[in-house]
């Protein structure tokens, strides 16, 4: 092969070794970088330009061997356990619908009710999975800001048509996410975008303040939870500055969210329902308990006759609800565990593979992701076991029980999480303005405006 | 004289390491320092310092930001990870055994040498 003589002839040619097509700009701008320094220091010797750029070219080294060496660096990464785990719970969730109906008069119309939707639950996830994730990061606040405020229009979105239900409701498992790209847009404003990003986490509580009937306590825990997480995260990652007193601020929106769940709860009736359960929850309540105590390891539960019943009927019925109860009292402690292996696997390795995210936009966006799904299933999980329903969660458990709109929502969560594991070796996120300062501790450095520039 | 190309790749890593502890460097940056300090004895190739700093980027031993350069201009400066610390000091510790090693063989061996 002839030799380079021009930097944009070397990099063309380090490029065609890459065989990742969205690597080789982001591995051309650091070449470019560092052939431009070396072009003018061979000029500032008194060589002519075009003298200096060949000899910067030839000082490289070979163009193949280097290009050769970073396509084995800069490959994507498919994360295939994590892709396997989520194609094993879609089956099982597809078959344990279809065991739910098995025998019921409409059987042939539920199969392709539920085929269709696991059928739009992949394709979402897949073409979330394939998008380039980093378009989150061109106008984070412009996608953030309607995310969060679309709670207030949650009655409008309340969409019933054939087999679809509450569309609204489930559009609330995006506010994690939509907080983490606020997160990311105002990370270099200090205690200002701190307390900026407070004001916009807690649009979704007033709305669910406003609402005439408070619309259930999952998106005040998830508020709780996943937003207070995010926003401790973000700030020790010194997102917003190191001051001590953005922790204050971190800590005050936890308590007015939680302030907010207390209103809630007083108003709904559900702070009096916990001190003394009613009548009829007090049958359910013993029903968990002859459950829980008679559960064998495999098999079905040594319970009442009633009870019995009641899973007999609730295994053919489906509802969400109490499914992993059912499950639990139906099959034994190694069906319940069974059934919830695969998020296992997911949200192990996605809270692992997350920690290794170069870029704060991969961090954020994953960090959010993760912390949805793992307290929608560890909610749901206490949920089985709570006397009063929809207590923490009416969200089903992710990918497991019944409910079409938001396994569609949570496949499309993960295959972006996936999106972001799969690129993490070319994200990048880029400070301008800013000369450099040695440190030893990246985390000490002060932020400064930083803007994520796109290579797809 | 001329250096065994043999002995320098095998501590490439060591070197690049031990030339981020005392700060953020970028790339070319990293390429004079090791000239300066080596006495321009190391004239690192940038084809083979890049696939380097990926790769331990790739590793969790460094971490990269772009920022501008004193002369204005964006720079992607490479960073020291705690596992990079703790990465470093481990190779350090084994090249000084080795190079130990090395030099008692030379002077004739434990017994002969240090005698």
């Amino acid at each position: 092969m002839e030799r380079p003589e021009t930097i944009q002839a070397y990099l063309d040619a380090v490029g065609e070794q890459i065989r990742w097509k969205r690597a080789r700009p982001v591995v051309a701008r650091e070449l470019e970088q560092h052939l431009t320094d070396q072009r003018d220091a061979f000029t500032a010797e008194g060589n002519d330009p075009e003298v200096a750029e060949r000899m910067a070219v030839e000082e490289m080294g070979d163009p193949v061997s280097v290009g050769t060496a970073l396509d084995r660096v800069h490959r994507p990464r498919p994360q295939w356990g994590m892709l396997a785990a989520m194609a094993v719970s879609l089956c099982g969730w597809l078959a344990l619908r279809l065991f739910e109906r098995y025998g019921v008069s409409y059987f042939p119309e539920y199969i392709w009710r539920f085929d269709a939707i696991a059928l739009l639950a992949c394709g979402v996830a897949a073409a979330m999975y394939f998008l380039d994730y980093t378009w989150l990061g061109r106008k984070p606040l412009l996608l953030a800001v309607p995310l969060l405020c679309l709670p207030f229009f949650q009655s409008v979105l309340e969409v019933t048509k054939d087999y679809t239900y509450q569309i609204g409701t489930y559009t609330t498992l995006l506010v994690p996410l939509a907080l983490a790209l606020a997160i990311y847009a105002l990370r270099d404003r200090g205690t200002a975008g701190l307390a900026l990003c407070c004001v916009l986490g807690l649009l979704p509580v007033a709305a669910c303040m406003a609402a005439e009937e408070p619309f259930g306590m999952g998106m005040l825990w998830s508020c709780l939870l996943c937003n207070t997480a995010l926003l401790a995260y973000g700030q020790r990652r010194g997102l917003f500055g190191s001051k001590r007193r953005n922790w204050l601020l971190v800590a005050g929106y936890g308590l007015a969210v939680l302030a907010c769940l207390a209103v809630v709860m007083r108003h709904t009736g559900y702070w009096s329902v916990l001190w003394e359960l009613p009548e009829w929850m007090t049958c359910h309540r013993d029903r968990i308990r002859d459950i829980v105590g008679h559960a064998k390891f495999l098999g079905m539960a040594e319970v009442s006759a009633e009870v019995r019943e009641y899973l007999r009927l609730a295994l053919r019925l489906g509802g969400y609800e109490n499914q992993l109860l059912v499950l639990l009292g139906s099959f034994g402690w190694a069906a319940f565990l069974l059934a919830q292996a695969p998020m296992a696997v997911l949200l192990g390795t996605g809270w692992r593979t997350c920690r290794r995210q170069t870029s704060e936009l991969g961090r954020l966006v994953s960090v959010s992701i993760l912390l949805t799904l793992t307290w929608q299933a560890g909610a749901n999980v206490l949920q089985n076991f709570v006397p009063v329903s929809n207590l923490l969660t009416a969200y089903p458990y992710p990918l497991l029980t019944d409910g079409g709109t938001a396994l569609v929502i949570d496949c499309a969560l993960l295959g972006l999480l996936l999106s972001v594991f799969r690129g993490s070796s070319i994200a990048r996120d880029t400070i301008r303005s800013q000369t450099v300062q040695t440190t030893q501790k990246l985390s000490e450095q002060p932020r400064d405006r930083k803007h994520f520039w796109l290579f797809c | 004289m001329e250096l065994d190309k043999g002995l320098v790749s095998g501590s490439m890593a060591l070197l690049v390491l031990k030339l981020l502890e005392d700060g953020d460097k970028y790339g070319y940056q990293m390429i004079e320092e090791l000239k300066r300090r080596s006495d321009d004895t190391f004239h690192l190739k940038a084809g083979t310092l890049y696939p380097l700093l990926h790769g331990l980027e790739e590793k969790g031993l460094v971490t990269a930001y772009e920022r501008e350069a004193a002369a204005g201009k964006p720079r992607r400066y490479y960073h020291l990870t705690k596992e990079g610390g703790a990465a470093l000091r481990e190779k350090e510790a084994s090249w000084n055994a080795y190079a130990s090693a090395v030099s008692r063989v030379l002077r004739g061996g434990a017994c002969c040498g240090e005698a």
